[in-house]
């Protein structure tokens, strides 16, 4: 079975991005997400 | 070398080997009725380059059709990438094997960007090579065996979380004694250039 491996890097620097920097870049855009949604949802 | 194969101009390798066997019965049925040496030597001639034809045949059906020593190969991952960040799919080829790869797929996003790499080697910028499967599917055929690994770079340059899932298909083959492989392989290739 072959594994086929997954690493997460940086757009700009291409660097690997650490298990706390992934986690911290994907919550700082679920808050974004969110927060699009609520404004978008008070405008209607 | 290319032989025509008189009245089936298109044909699968199947087709083709069935016909150069026919060919083959027929030549040596007219070699035992011959006893003209001249015209035996011409028909041995030929057959023997009709056997070597058939060789090559039967390894290019082989090359792309898994025997039953073969492992296939129906492989996917998924990966959920932030914004202004990108995520390198990495099929590594287990050592003494070659993978025979049918396709490189992954999902198809808006302002996202795709690089395959072959063998260490840049091989295509997903969107100049893929065929369309519609919808939502970029496809991506590689051009040859691959030794080493295959890797995905996607980007996403979007504003939103993607996931990607990439699929890699094919099978793998053991490689036969160091050099052997690729030799007989790369008669193909030349058998096929030619």
């Amino acid at each position: 079975m072959v594994k086929i491996g997954i690493v997460i890097r940086d757009t700009k620097t291409e660097k690997v991005l650490t298990k706390d920097e992934y986690e911290r870049r994907l919550q700082e855009q679920k808050e974004k997400e969110a927060k699009a949604k609520e404004e978008n949802k008070d405008v209607h | 070398m290319s032989i025509e194969i008189p009245g089936v101009p298109k044909q699968s390798p199947l087709d083709k080997l069935t016909r150069i066997d026919e060919l083959l019965s027929t030549l040596i049925e007219t070699i035992k009725e011959q006893n003209n040496a001249e015209i035996n030597n011409n028909i041995l001639a030929e057959i023997i380059k009709l056997n070597r034809y058939k060789e090559l045949e039967k390894r290019r059906w082989e090359r792309f059709n898994p025997t039953k020593d073969d492992e296939p190969i129906y492989d996917w991952t998924s990966a959920l990438v932030p914004p202004a960040s990108q995520v390198v799919f990495t099929f590594p080829v287990p050592n003494g094997m070659a993978f025979h790869c049918d396709r490189i797929q992954i999902n198809w996003e808006a302002n996202c960007t795709y690089q395959i790499f072959i063998d260490s080697e840049w091989t295509a910028l997903l969107p100049e090579v893929i065929e369309d499967l519609g919808d939502h599917y970029a496809m991506f055929r590689p051009p040859k065996r691959i030794f080493a690994d295959a890797v995905i770079i996607a980007t996403n340059n979007s504003a939103l979380s993607i996931t990607f899932v990439p699929f890699f298909g094919g099978f793998l083959r053991r490689t036969k004694k160091p050099g052997q492989y690729e030799k007989e392989e790369n008669e193909i290739d030349i058998q096929e250039a030619e």
